[in-house]
């Protein structure tokens, strides 16, 4: 039985420039008939921010968390595994975040255009004086 | 005959500078051409200068082809390098045309033709036409 639903990720751009930083929300909604403990977990190189890592109370059936993420974009094009995780019982008794819920996103790096250098550097330029022709 | 680069067509076409008082010499003269090029670069470079001459009447007829490879030159600086030439009469036409490139790297950044440079050839045949003189008839 399914208990945690993401509902939707937010705000993510399809594609970003090479060392700016993106920012989206992430919403998750418990599915289940019982309250529940709900944490944001992503599996990603990239180092993401998550805000709040685990929401600050039990999630009640229907209800719907938001969880806002950040991360500085890399030079290459990131892919985010985004997991919604319930608490299954108690940790202090080996329970644990389960993942309930997954949602895969690609965030493409957008090609940063360098325009070539001029061949040598500054400005170039010549003149040309009349030829001088001699017997 | 190869056929003709699209810049050698837009070069052709290109109207150059004429030379005042251009020189004509007799076939086979052993002659002494120097193409200054000034540098209004901002930057040192090192430069490739090609010299073409071509007949004025067949742009594409190269005469001869002079380079010089790897010229250093300054901001402000001045290459002035002459070579020797023998002129060579052909069927085309007395006019020889200097055609001056300056390449960067292989590639042509800009370059000058000069038209009518010098002659080549006696001049037996040749007509000046002066102004028609119309009086009334009385």
């Amino acid at each position: 039985m399914a208990i945690l639903w993401i509902e939707s990720v937010l705000g993510l751009p399809s594609s970003a420039k090479a060392g700016t930083t993106v920012t989206g929300s992430v919403f998750v909604m418990n599915i289940d008939s019982f309250s529940r403990w709900v944490a944001l977990n992503i599996i990603t190189e990239a180092n993401v921010s998550i805000d709040p890592s685990v929401f600050p109370s039990p999630l009640l059936p229907g209800q719907v968390a938001m969880f806002k993420i950040s991360f500085p974009m890399s030079v290459q094009s990131m892919h985010l595994s985004i997991a919604a995780q319930y608490l299954e019982g108690d940790p202090m008794y080996g329970g644990g975040w389960i993942t309930g819920d997954t949602r895969e996103v690609d965030v493409l790096v957008e090609e940063v255009v360098i325009p070539p250098p001029p061949p040598g550097e500054g400005k170039i330029g010549f003149g040309f004086e009349q030829p001088v022709i001699a017997a | 005959m190869e056929r003709p680069t699209v810049r050698a067509v837009k070069q052709a076409l290109a109207r150059g500078t004429a030379i005042a008082g251009a020189q004509r010499f007799a076939p086979g003269t052993a002659l002494s051409i120097t193409c200054p090029v000034v540098s209004q670069c901002s930057m040192a470079q090192v430069i490739d200068v090609r010299v073409k001459i071509h007949n004025a009447s067949s742009p594409f007829q190269i005469v001869e082809e002079k380079w010089f490879h790897g010229v250093a030159i300054n901001p402000g600086g001045r290459f002035e390098q002459s070579f020797n030439h023998v002129a060579v009469a052909d069927s085309y036409g007395e006019g020889r045309n200097i055609l001056v490139d300056v390449l960067i790297a292989g590639k042509e950044v800009v370059g000058h033709v000069f038209d009518d440079a010098f002659f080549v050839g006696g001049g037996a045949v040749s007509f000046a036409f002066e102004q028609p003189t119309i009086t009334v008839k009385q």
